[in-house]
């Protein structure tokens, strides 16, 4: 260490910053900047077939992918779908995260349990959802039958339940993670702000839109950025609980991706849909920062009016 | 000057650091893959692994010295069931026949299906992996796309005067061979014998025809009233429903794509078998047989809640160590069908087109269709062997006769899945859509095929 710094002695920011910066930039270039570059650059090719080799293709597999059903259609059901299960899952989140920040007994084995499904593997827990909806000896089918005598549901062939058990999964699965950093953000809060609000004679109510949702801010950026990034990626349980099903009406573009890759050996197709997968997030993600958080310009603003630091 | 320097020293640092993660990374002692030799005159060959495998990867040595101490340990009893002691002496019955040949043996398990297609994939694009592939339904794409090596002339010779022809037919492309499977099975009906007598049937007596089999699964489910049904086989929209499907397709003189492969869904022989899915359907709940997953129609068979069932080969060994009273027989067949089949559970062996030293590869496929590795086959009782001269002899017909109409099966009209020109994988969702829909719903049949046909044509523009 003592040599390191001797070694840093003397030299310019500039210079220290590309000794210690530059060995993780040359990794990360090389392990994930270059599949990365590679990536965007095959979205511009056609490759079918492992033993083919890929032929410039300009934007015909973006006119493609825009053209086809097949993709444009399995974008806007990541997009909706997974919208759908992770605005669920942050409300859900913030309200339990709430329960858990009261002071209880055993508080901390509540938090724990919230947070099991987080950690359960998902190839495993769906499976607990596929055996509710067995056509055979389903145990949703056994209950209508025999406490309601209602005739068997075919939950695999239903559109809406197709989508309402993936959703459930969903927030079951995802509510524990985000109901903790809910919880992070109310520790947070610097609790002498409530005891001068009290003292001003502001009510619970006031208290939580005046201090508690102004504190949470930067936490509800982190929760929505990263709900929206991994919602709009939505597939595992897509994959396990319907595989798509009812005749394609699941399908979500990284399914699409999966079967073109592994499947259909289509690179350059598998390629475009990555490339629009990410800028589709990065447009949720843009218009998001626009809509709720500072800009940078805002920010310069108030702070030369020393208004804001 | 000086900040030049400095610079370069931290990209030439950068870079070592690399270098250094990157040597360590290889330094993997399992890592045997592609041929080559350890130094002492040894070819060291890697293969990935079937169901015989004992289980991991490793030096194959290793792997049954494990299994032995694992045996012995009486840790795991399954060990000692018919079909691991079957796993166990299969491959070391290869794996002798290889260490005569001076070729050491390793097994690298890239596992099953989905997993194993993307790591043999990925090989193919880098060029670089194990020495011979196994796998089924991708087989013959590989082989058609070009990426496996064509049999040896002598190998091919030995292949179609001793091997039945439904072991290789399927990976055969342009005249020539591109694989073999060491075991192989065709699907057979197989029915529940204590739900047949519960429904007035007789439990002995398998459905000659189409109609008598939907008039039995029609009064199957009648008489179990919500306890059990009629089932029939299992068609839902992947790998296996096309697998159970295909038989009655073949059946009655229709098949997936034409001479020319090109799709043929809506063909008037092809409308009739989706109107006997239908019928099949229709006298089970709701699209039971059309479910993502073949576990809820294999369970319910095993747990004795559907009554007749198409499947693989080994279910025969699998109704009786699960005690349930079981038929079996080949598919009914259809008014004016003949006997036919597709292949199932074929786990067929290949030698990529990029391996160096394809000699020492293609001797492993030749240990697997060895006379003495097939008696272990023939004589595991749970799929027939792939040698005419073994199978083709009264001792195995009399020993393991529902074995032996497996192997019949593979003489016959057998066809393997296809792969169609472009956009494989569209064409077959195409095909899954028109099979589920034909289940769960009530349009018509001629409609739902001249569909799905219209999609499949246009993706093979």
């Amino acid at each position: 260490m003592e040599r390191i710094l001797y070694f840093l002695k003397g030299k310019t920011d500039g210079a220290k910053a590309f000794y210690l910066l530059g060995p993780t930039i040359f990794f990360w270039l090389l392990v994930w900047g270059f599949p990365l570059l590679s990536g965007v650059l095959l979205s511009f090719f056609h490759w079918v077939g492992a033993a083919s080799a890929p032929r410039f293709n300009g934007i015909g597999n973006y006119v493609r992918f825009f053209s086809e059903p097949v993709y444009y259609l399995a974008l806007w059901r990541s997009v909706w779908i997974g919208l759908l299960a992770t605005t669920i899952t942050v409300v859900g989140g913030f309200a339990a995260a709430l329960l858990m920040n009261m002071p209880l007994k055993g508080n901390g084995l509540y938090r724990v349990l919230w947070y099991v499904p987080a950690v359960a593997s998902v190839a495993a827990t769906t499976q607990v959802i596929n055996i509710f909806i067995d056509p055979i000896s389903g145990i949703l089918n056994r209950l209508l039958r025999d406490w309601f005598d209602v005739p068997a549901v075919a939950w695999q062939f239903s559109l809406f339940w197709s989508v309402a058990f993936i959703v459930l999964y969903s927030v079951w699965k995802g509510i524990g993670y985000t109901a903790l950093i809910w919880l992070a953000g109310l520790k947070s809060i610097d609790p002498t702000l409530y005891e001068a609000a009290s003292i001003d004679g502001a009510g619970r109510t006031n208290k939580f839109w005046h201090i508690t949702l102004p504190g949470l801010k930067p936490i509800a950026t982190f929760i929505i950025i990263t709900g929206i990034i991994g919602a709009v990626q939505i597939y595992e349980q897509v994959l396990f609980i319907t595989n798509g099903g009812p005749l394609g009406q699941t399908e979500v573009l990284v399914t699409r991706i999966l079967k073109d890759t592994f499947y259909g050996f289509n690179l350059g197709m598998a390629s475009t849909s990555s490339v629009v997968l990410a800028a589709t997030i990065l447009v949720f993600v843009v218009v998001y920062f626009r809509m709720t958080v500072d800009s940078t310009r805002s920010s310069r603003r108030w702070k030369a009016r020393g208004t804001h630091e | 000057m000086g900040k030049t320097k400095s610079r370069l020293i931290a990209v030439i640092l950068s870079a070592l650091v690399i270098v250094t993660a990157a040597c360590s990374a290889s330094n993997n002692p399992d890592d045997k893959s592609n041929t080559g030799g350890n130094g002492s005159g040894v070819i060291e060959l890697t293969v990935t692994p079937n169901g015989s495998s004992p289980g991991g990867s490793g030096d194959v040595d290793d792997l049954l010295k494990q299994r032995e101490a694992d045996v012995a340990a009486g840790e795991r009893a399954e060990l000692k069931t018919p079909y691991f002691v079957q796993q166990y002496d299969f491959t070391k019955k290869v794996n002798e026949l290889l260490a005569s040949e001076n070729i050491n043996l390793n097994y690298l398990d890239w596992g099953w299906d989905v997993p194993l297609i993307q790591k043999q994939t990925a090989a193919f694009v880098a060029k670089e992996g194990p020495d011979v592939f196994t796998g089924e339904l991708q087989m013959p794409g590989f082989a058609r796309q070009g990426l496996f090596e064509p049999f040896p002339a002598e190998l091919e010779k030995r292949v179609r005067e001793n091997v039945v022809q439904g072991a290789y037919e399927l990976m055969e492309v342009d005249g020539k061979i591109y694989g073999v499977s060491s075991a192989t099975g065709v699907n057979n009906l197989y029915w529940n014998k204590d739900l047949l007598r519960k429904a007035g049937l007789d439990p002995d007596k398998a459905p000659a025809t189409w109609e008598e089999w939907v008039s039995n699964i029609e009064k199957i489910t009648a008489a179990g009233n919500g306890e059990f049904f009629g089932g029939g086989l299992y068609a839902g929209p992947n790998g296996g429903g096309w697998l159970r499907f295909g038989p009655l397709m073949v059946i009655n003189g229709g098949y997936f794509v034409d001479a020319d492969n090109q799709p043929s869904f809506n063909t008037p022989e092809n409308i009739e078998s989706f109107q006997l899915l239908r019928d099949i359907a229709k006298h089970n709940p709701k699209g039971m047989l059309a479910d993502p997953t073949e576990a809820p129609v294999n369970d319910g068979f095993a747990k004795g809640k559907i009554a007749y069932i198409i499947n693989w080969p080994w279910q025969s060994q699998g109704c009786k160590d699960i005690g349930l009273d079981c038929g079996m027989s080949e598919i009914p067949l259809s008014p004016n069908g003949q006997s036919g089949n597709v292949t199932i559970g074929a786990a067929i062996w290949a030698v990529p087109a990029y391996v160096k030293n394809k000699e020492a590869a293609f001797k492993f496929i030749e240990a697997t269709i060895s006379q003495e590795a097939q008696e272990i086959i023939a004589y595991g009782g749970d799929m027939p062997p792939v040698l005419k001269n073994i199978a083709e002899t009264k001792e195995y017909q009399d020993k393991y006769p529902n074995q032996y109409i497996v192997y019949q099966s593979l003489q016959g009209k057998v066809k393997g899945l296809p792969t169609f020109d472009k956009e494989d994988t569209k064409t077959w969702e195409v095909f899954s859509n028109a099979m589920v829909e034909a289940q769960v719903t009530d349009r018509p049949i001629k409609a739902i095929l001249d569909d799905a046909q219209a999609k499949a044509m246009q993706l093979q523009q």
